[in-house]
Parts: structure tokens; sequence; C-alpha cells
């Protein structure tokens, strides 16, 4: 079992028992400027690490929060590219682990290997790839690793325990564990199996967990706290956006991330 | 047994296409239904119960109709398989039987499906509710508009139609938010996909309902005509219906075979969804296939006359035997498409599908070349009831003076 190196796993040593906060963006929503200045507040008000979403035309694995800043982000023209040049921007002034998250034609069409080592590059960590099985695409993981880039697996309530074996061999950073089947954003659904789920991952993996899909609040986020070792916002972030995405959407982001940290300390 | 060349591997590829490219959450019923429909293939009870569904439900078999009047005015001999005297209107019908009987062998009580011209949808909310099933079908609001009788029927059939307001408003974003559906109630649903398209298994065990086509046109030739045809012609969206008619005679090298993709308003406007002539590779819907993007990866916006065609990807298998060289693809505009449809009825007394009208606007094109003794098969996959006021609408739209419009090409 690969164990945790880099700055992800840095990030999760230096803290042992707390959970931290992983709040999710989409690139250039509302802009890539205020995209830059959500990232700054997160790094300074003590996030674990941070996932920029690559947007593409048809996220499958999405709700109507992430949908809406993807079709935004796309209209102005914003794609992989920018997201390279917002981890770089981010990486002269913190040490915040960068995670990209986007589905497999965006980086399919940049070229593998292109994507990874400008990925590196930029200072980039870790990659979530939504729609690509760890068994589907050997070259796609053989480049992320040539790259130093740790993969991250999304582990379902559907997942079976053969299937989970191959999830952790390719796991790297830390696994990522759906609070509920869904789509992000959607918080019905039955999530009382949670702490079952993450004590049969921790008798079979050493790496971090993070929870996400449909965490919303600081109530939720409370309730996760001591539970696992961070927790994933990110359509609650998106929905803040949303509200009024041209005024005062970093304070609205920054606010909830805040609320957030508090309810996680 | 299908052909080898065409077969996916244990993993569902098919050469470089196919395979899985989904969130974590459906692999677990993938797998189920993959091993489900692999159980049920060597189920006698299984292959009775849908053999007598196809046959007493959906109409089974569908003739094999000599076009003698359609073949003078197309310079070829043409047949016609008539799927569309199919229960429901279309051949679509054989495979939400097939996947209704193996959601209820699954123990899921619902269903949902996509449809762009409404034919899959109408099919599924027939075929659910004969099996007792909840019916749930994602249209988009442009194919809702399009195909409003479609939309009556699925209701009528007990089945909710849900209509998708994002993205081009049609079926693209129809196949969106059924995965999302699906994402979120697997435990109980099983997604009734349309085409030979998405994540193995699905492109095989669509192909695999439709087959039946092809088997039953082989041996309807033989008798009708003697030995086999030269050529066979289908419509190509997903293609389904291609596969279906083409899969029987894969390994029969002089059975020439052609896919008709929809050319819109013209290769150059850059408004069609002709995934065949820019051979772009990439992933959609669960699946690694040609389609249409942009420079990004973005997925394009197609244009089609007919609801059916207009869908930015073609299944996985057809990129595979277009790769080999086994089957040609082409394609035809909207407006050779509204001719055919035209011709037809008016020298067959057939209204065929607008998805349809593709294919037979290549042989109309095309026929003369062939020469008269050419024997070709065209796969009439739908009828064209559901077409009626979308191709008035667009007649009157280029001629004030409709409905009808100007004669059709090789009208007598």
């Amino acid at each position: 079992m690969p164990a945790a190196v880099g700055r992800l796993g840095r990030a999760f040593a230096a803290a042992p028992g707390a959970t931290g906060l992983i709040p999710f963006i989409t690139v250039g929503y509302p802009s890539l400027d205020a995209s830059l200045e959500m990232l700054r507040g997160f790094s300074r008000l003590g996030a674990r690490a941070v996932e920029i979403g690559i947007p593409f035309s048809d996220p499958i694995a999405d709700g109507p929060e992430i949908q809406r800043a993807s079709e935004w982000a796309l209209g102005h023209g914003v794609g992989a590219r920018q997201a390279l040049e917002l981890a770089a921007a981010l990486r002269r002034e913190s040490e915040l682990p960068v995670v990209l998250m986007t589905y497999a034609n965006p980086v399919l069409r940049m070229g593998i290997r292109s994507f990874a080592t400008g990925a590196h590059a930029a200072g980039a960590d870790a990659i979530i790839l939504s729609d690509l099985p760890p068994d589907e695409s050997p070259e796609v993981w053989q480049a992320l690793d040539a790259a130093s880039l740790d993969t991250v697996m999304l582990v379902a309530p559907t997942t079976e325990p053969k299937r989970l074996r191959l999830l952790l061999e390719r796991s790297r950073g830390f696994v990522y564990c759906l609070a509920r089947t869904g789509i992000t954003g959607r918080s019905g659904g039955d999530t009382g199996s949670l702490p079952k789920r993450v004590a049969e991952l921790r008798a079979r993996t050493a790496l971090p967990i993070a929870v996400g899909f449909g965490i919303a609040g600081a109530d939720q986020a409370r309730a996760l706290r001591g539970l696992v070792d961070a927790v994933v916002v990110g359509a609650a972030f998106m929905r803040a956006v949303s509200e009024d995405p041209e005024h005062g959407a970093v304070e609205r982001v920054l606010a909830l991330a805040a609320e957030l940290l508090a309810a996680l300390a | 047994m299908p052909a080898s060349t065409s077969t996916p591997d244990a993993t569902g590829h098919f050469g470089p296409f196919g395979g899985r490219y989904v969130p974590e959450t459906l692999i677990h019923a993938l797998d189920q239904l993959e091993a489900e429909y692999r159980r049920a293939r060597e189920d006698r009870g299984f292959a009775a119960e849908l053999e007598s569904a196809l046959r007493d439900f959906a109409g089974r078999p569908t003739p094999l109709l000599r076009a003698s009047r359609f073949s003078e005015a197309a310079g070829c001999e043409v047949f016609l398989k008539r799927e569309d005297l199919l229960h429901t209107g279309a051949h679509k019908i054989n495979n939400t039987i097939g996947q209704c009987l193996l959601a209820r062998r699954m123990g899921k009580p619902r269903v949902i499906a996509e449809t762009g011209a409404g034919q899959h949808g109408v099919a599924t909310a027939a075929a659910a509710a004969r099996f007792g099933l909840e019916c749930v079908v994602y249209m988009g609001t442009e194919d809702a508009r399009r195909q409003h009788l479609n939309v009556e029927r699925m209701k009528l059939l007990g089945a909710e139609v849900r209509e998708v307001d994002s993205g081009s408003r049609t079926l693209k974003d129809a196949i969106n938010e059924a995965l999302r559906d699906w994402v979120t109630r697997v435990e109980d649903t099983h997604y009734v996909l349309g085409s030979v398209l998405g994540p193995h298994p699905f492109p095989m065990l669509v192909r695999d309902f439709h087959r039946v086509i092809g088997i039953e046109t082989r041996a309807q030739f033989a008798a009708a005509a003697g030995g086999l045809p030269d050529l066979l012609v289908a419509c190509v969206g997903g293609g389904s219906n291609a596969i279906g008619l083409f899969h029987e005679f894969l390994d029969d090298r002089a059975v020439h075979k052609v896919g008709v993709e929809a050319g819109g308003h013209g290769i150059a406007s850059g408004l069609h969804a002709a995934r065949m002539v820019e051979k772009s590779v990439g992933v959609l819907h669960g699946t690694r296939t040609l389609l249409l993007q942009d420079e990004r990866g973005m997925i394009r916006e197609t244009h089609s006359v007919s609801a059916g065609l207009d869908y930015p990807a073609i299944g996985p298998e057809h990129a595979w035997l277009a790769q080999q060289g086994l089957v040609e693809y082409a394609h035809a505009t909207d407006e050779e498409a509204l001719a055919a449809f035209e011709t037809l009825s008016r020298l067959e007394g057939i209204l065929p599908a607008l998805e349809t009208a593709h294919a037979l606007a290549w042989v109309l094109r095309e026929g003369r070349g062939l020469g008269a003794t050419t024997r070709a098969v065209v796969n009439l996959s739908g009828r064209g009831d559901k077409d009626v006021s979308e191709v008035l609408r667009v007649l009157a739209a280029r001629d004030p003076a409709a409905p009808g419009g100007s004669p059709p090409a090789g009208r007598p």
C-alpha cells in the first residue's frame, strides 16, 4: 500500500486526528481573479487542500450548482489551461496542496502526457478524474504516475469489497469516500452507513480519508468531525457564488469556508 | 456467432473504442447487469420469454418488402426491412423488451430512459407497462417540442416524462440527466439505454437485442430473392438499427454495408451530426468513440432535422467497424432526407421516420451509380407518423405554398 507522501501527505501528517476542510471551486467562476482570491483565502484560513474543477460540457457526476459553474466558465473561455495557470499562481505564494478535478475527455483531448507534465510543472499535487475508473485507460494512470501526481480514487457506497482492493491499490494522497450515491450537491439519501464504511476503509488503508458529496453546511461538517481526516465541500461554494456572481462572491465563499472550519475545529 | 472482429473483449472494448468511463458509483450496477445478461443468455426460459414477447407483443417477425416503385426512382433494386411495423413504430422495442425483462430479473422495480425522437421513450414506456415497472423518461425540451405526440404517448402509457432544459436541450442532455438519475438511484433502478452507446455492457447487449433484424433479413431475402443482398443501408445516430441489420452479415464481406449519418445543413455549415467526417476520438457518456468536439475537448452541439440522429457520438462498435473498413459511413442532409421522406410516402405508401429517411436519401443519391442489378436492403427502422407536424413545419418554412412543397426527387 503506498504511503502518503508529497505535499498532500505532509498536510495530513501535520494535523493527526484533526478533520480538515478541502474546498472545491470551478476555475473561472465567476472569474479567474476571483478564483485566485478564493484560493488565497482558503490558504489563509487553514484549509487542508483545495480542489480546482476543470469544466467539462457534459458533467454527468455533477448536480446543477457545478453544471452552472462549468457552463459559465466555458462560456468565458476557461478550461484546463487556465486551471493550470491558476494552480501555478497559487503555488508561487502558498504550499496549499492542489487537487485538479475533471472528466476524462478534456485531459485526453489535451493529451495525457502534456496534461500530466503541465500539472506537475504548475505545482499541482493530485488529480481526480470523475469518470475514469482505475481499470480503464492504463496509459492515463501511467502518465500521471510518471509526473509524480497523486491519483485520488472515489469509493462509493456501492463499491464491492473485491473492487475496493483495486481502488486502494491505485489510491495516492488520500481516499475520497462518497457520502452517498448520486451527484454533487445533492444532500438527500441515506448516509447512516458512513461510520461503518469509514471503519472498513481504515482497516484496509493507511491513507487519509476524506468524505464528500452533499456536505453543504456546518451541521453536516460537525457530524463528521473526528470521523474522517477531511471533508470535501464543493457545490455549496458554487451555490454561494451563484447567488450573485458579479458581487461579493469571494466574500460569501470565504465566509462559508470560515464557518465550516469553525465547525470542524 | 458474431464476427470475431466485432466482439468486445472482456473489458468491453472494441479495439481502441468502448470501455467503461463512468463514476465509480455505477461500476457495481454495470457488473451486475453484465452478469445478469450473461446468465440470461444461457437461460432457455429467458429466451422463450423474450421470443414470445417479441412475437405477440411487438409483432415480430417484420416483413421484408420489395419496393418496386421506389426501386425505379432509386435506380437499383430496393427491399425494405419493415421495422416500422413493430409495436410503437420503430425497432427500438426489440431492445426495451429485452432490457425490461433483465430489469425484472434483477429485481429492479424502476426503469429510466433517455429519448431523442421519442421512439425509444415510447418503446420503454410500453415495455415497462407490459412488465409492471415504474418508468421515467428524460427528453430535451427542444426534442419534446419537435416530438410532442410522443410525449403524450409516453404519458398515456403511464410513464413520467421529465423535460431537460440544459445544454442543447436534445438527446445528449437527456442522457446526462438519465445518468445523473441512475447514479443517484442505482440500487432500485435500471437504465434502459436506447442505443449501442454508453458504458460496457450496453453497446453489446443493445446490439444483441437488435441482431434479430439481420437474422430475419438473411432468411427472408434468401427466400424472396435468393442468395445474399449486395448492399445493406441504415441510418446511424447511436447506431442501434444499423448494427442490428449489419451484424449478422459482418462475415459476408461481399455484402457492402453503409451507415448514413445526419448531414444537417451540410458539412461545411458545421450544423450536422456526421461524426465520421472528422473521426475525432473522445469520451462521452461512458464510452470512448468518435465524436464531435472542440479543441478543448468540449462536446459540440449538433444539428439534424431528425431528433434521433441529433447526437454528437457514434456507438463504439461503429467506430471500430469504420476503422477496420468493414462498414462505409456516409451522410445525407436535412434537405435530402425530407425529399426521401416525400418520395417513399408517395411511391410506396409508407411514411418513414425522418431518421430512416436519411438511409433512403443515400439510396436515392447513389442508386443509379450502383446499377439496376444491385440488390439493396434498407432498414426501414421507424415510421414517420411522429414526424408529420415537423415535416409540415419545415416544408412550410421552405415554401409557404406547402404542404407538400416542391415535387420530390424521383417523382414519376
